[in-house]
């Protein structure tokens, strides 16, 4: 019982963090994509901007990886 | 870099600025407003002779755009002043002939776009009228007949009941009208009625508005079977009419594609002299010329001028501030590192006089790739990859093969952490041979902990290297602010991990007050700095760095995503008959071979970018663009 409320509370930690990550790389990559179309030379930085939100899930992962480890 | 002004009587301003343009070393900065002196004479009849070249260079660049052929190229841009009225009658006299074939390559284009249009309503409407079909125009006035096709843009019936009743009021009952519908919101009609009534017909269409299909010439006098055959046989000719022209065009641009090129580097070469010429200051007697120079090659910059010029030129050394904000950059590393320069430089080139991350990206980016792959089967199958694409791209896309270097080293790094992980096509080598990891197989239970300590290792040592490499540049440039900042980050992020290493018990107790006060010093220190804003800036910045350090923990989860993979492609491997199992295991590994080459190199390239540049990285640079060199030319310097 333990072990399966561990392990649903670790995928709740990715799962929502992961669900996050993916609404704000939307938002940011559909702007970004823009920007590169009218900007090819900030294809780089817009990249960057992409990739900032995939700390919500490395942190998401993080905690999970706590709660199996630790618990 | 370095600023060089060169200074010579003025009237060899005109063979000075040709022959730097033949040695190709410099890049010529605007001498007047720096020196406070006013530039050549002539400056309308530059612009005007600029913008003619302009048009000359549009026209060359469009007859090369037909053959598919690259600009300027490599060809000598140096020429004596081109003679513009020559010029453009060569180039009238290679496109005019080209031109013609164009607008008749349009022609045919255009026939082949609209022709379907006409064929569907006639197509629709025959069946309607089959006797009347076989009629042309002719017999059709025999017979004191005349019909109109037409498209109404609608599904509404009731449209066409509306042009009935109307035709009705004009011709009564001496009329033929009937409708069928073609497409979704169109409906074809075609009218018939006396050839008498046939400006009355035309005159109600054009009061309702009412546009009838006018079929083009060469079909007009057709009866309506005749035309569809017709347009039928011309749309199954024309792609092969096209092919022809563009064969004529090609034949007739391909003898002249030399000469079109060398013409091309001419107007590129005089368009480069003219804006250079216009950068140079002049006094009564003399000329500037304020050139960029990459620092090094000052000495043989002054041998060449000395050499080329004579000594009445002199090369002065004006010694610029190391970070002058209008200097060019021109990365400089070696053999090895040069691959990652494009990586750099995709983000942006480092500012004038600040650290170039080549050589740390060179050095850790292969690494962190390796760490998050770690298979020896797959980084053999992406050294093998690297390698033909470096053999393949050697000529056509030196980037890409400069890039495969890249590629190499991330392979060979995955083949040192697979023998560390014990992995050869995920658990393969494990069933085959047993445990052979040399550290520990990643998948299995008890690794999640070190590995996770491993990636998160590897963040604080890369985090704390940039942290280092900013205060040593701090340093350099006497940036006290900077400097204390750096250190205040280095020395909390010190305490935490003597407080996480006391916590795990791996250091003794008394690492405990020192680690305490490290971390509670750099707080204040980094609060300090800030002024009272620093209140709450001072931690965000700690919390920040922090977050850059646990941002590695995705080297632990990209790699055990990839190990699972593996491990499941096996798995799958074994169900069903030995062939089946080879061939869907083959399937996935490839798969995740993909995966492999394009999700760690995201990663490892994200971590670089964000959080380890952050650190030290002072972007905004500007490229050096040597005068009388192509863009894109290689900039090191020949000889």
């Amino acid at each position: 019982m333990e072990t399966g409320l561990i392990a649903i509370g670790a995928a709740l930690a990715v799962g929502l963090a992961g669900l996050a990550t993916g609404y704000a790389q939307a938002r940011i990559g559909a702007a970004a994509m823009g920007l590169i179309a009218e900007r090819p030379e900030m294809a780089g930085r817009a990249i960057l901007l992409v990739a900032i939100p995939e700390t919500l899930v490395i942190l998401g992962f993080a905690v999970a990886a706590m709660l199996i480890v630790l618990l | 870099m370095t600023k060089a002004q060169i200074l010579g009587p003025r009237r060899e301003v005109e063979r000075a600025v040709t022959e730097l343009q033949r040695l190709g070393r410099v890049e010529i900065a605007d001498a007047r407003a720096a020196n406070g002196i006013e530039g050549l004479r002539g400056e309308k009849l530059r612009a005007s002779r600029r913008d003619d070249l302009r048009s000359l260079a549009a026209q060359a660049d469009g007859l090369l755009a037909e053959l598919d052929a690259a600009g300027a190229g490599q060809a000598d841009r140096v020429e004596h002043a081109l003679d513009l009225n020559a010029l453009k009658d060569e180039l009238d006299r290679i496109s005019t002939p080209v031109d013609e074939l164009r607008r008749c390559l349009e022609a045919l284009r255009d026939e082949r776009l609209v022709l379907p249009g006409y064929l569907e309503p006639l197509r629709r409407l025959l069946p309607l009228v089959p006797e009347l079909a076989e009629l042309d125009d002719e017999a059709l006035r025999q017979l004191r007949l005349g019909t109109v096709a037409l498209v109404l843009n609608t599904e509404d019936e009731f449209v066409v009941q509306t042009l009935r009743g109307q035709l009705s009021e004009e011709l009564g009952k001496k009329f033929a009208l009937l409708s069928t519908r073609i497409e979704a919101g169109a409906i074809g009609c075609l009218i018939v009625f006396p050839y008498a009534d046939r400006a009355a017909v035309q005159a109600l269409l054009g009061r309702a508005q009412v546009r009838h299909v006018a079929l083009p010439e060469a079909f007009e006098h057709l009866s309506l079977h005749a035309a569809v055959d017709a347009i039928e046989r011309r749309l199954a000719e024309l792609p092969q009419a096209i092919a022809a022209a563009e064969d004529r065009r090609r034949a007739l641009l391909v003898p002249h594609a030399g000469r079109l090129r060398e013409l091309r580097a001419g107007i590129a070469g005089e368009l480069e002299r003219l804006e250079a010429v216009g950068r140079v200051g002049v006094t009564q007697r003399t000329f500037i010329a304020d050139c960029w120079v990459p620092r090094r090659q000052l000495a043989a910059l002054r041998e060449e001028v000395e050499a080329r010029l004579g000594t009445a030129i002199v090369v002065e050394d004006t010694a610029p501030s190391p970070r002058d904000p209008d200097a060019p950059v021109l990365m400089r590393n070696s053999r090895l590192a040069r691959p990652f320069e494009p990586l750099v430089s995709f983000l942006e080139l480092p500012r004038a006089g600040a650290l170039d991350p080549t050589l740390m990206m060179a050095l850790f980016l292969p690494l962190m790739f390796g760490a998050m792959v770690g298979d020896v089967g797959y980084g053999a199958v992406l050294l093998a990859i690297a390698l033909v694409a470096r053999r393949a791209y050697r000529v056509r896309t030196p980037l890409l093969a400069r890039l495969s270097w890249v590629l190499v080293a991330g392979a060979v790094w995955s083949i040192v952490f697979g023998v560390l992980f014990g992995e050869l096509f995920g658990d393969l080598g494990q069933r085959v041979f047993g445990d052979w990891a040399v550290w520990r197989y990643r998948p299995a239970a008890d690794t999640l902990e070190p590995l996770l300590l491993l990636a998160v290792a590897m963040g604080a040592a890369h985090v704390v290297l940039g942290l280092g490499l900013g205060a040593l540049e701090a340093i350099r440039f006497g940036e006290g602010r900077e400097l204390f900042d750096k250190l205040g980050v280095l020395l909390v992020l010190g305490g935490l991990f003597g407080l996480a290493g006391w916590a795990a018990g791996h250091l003794p107790s008394g690492a405990l007050t020192p680690a305490v006060a490290a971390a509670v010093v750099g707080v204040v220190l980094v609060m300090s700095l800030h002024g009272a804003i620093g209140m709450i800036t001072g931690p965000l910045e700690l919390i920040g760095t922090l977050g850059k350090v646990l941002s590695y923990l995705r080297i632990a989860a990209v790699g055990l995503a990839s190990a699972h993979l593996a491990a499941v492609a096996n798995e799958l491997g074994t169900i069903g008959p030995i062939w089946m199992g080879v061939l869907v295991a083959t399937f996935f590994h490839a798969m995740n071979v993909a995966l492999a080459a394009f999700s760690p190199t995201i990663q490892a390239l994200r971590l670089h970018y964000v959080e380890f540049f952050d650190t030290f990285f002072v972007g905004g640079g500007r490229e050096f663009t040597p005068f009388g060199r192509p863009p894109g030319a290689d900039t090191q310097p020949t000889s």
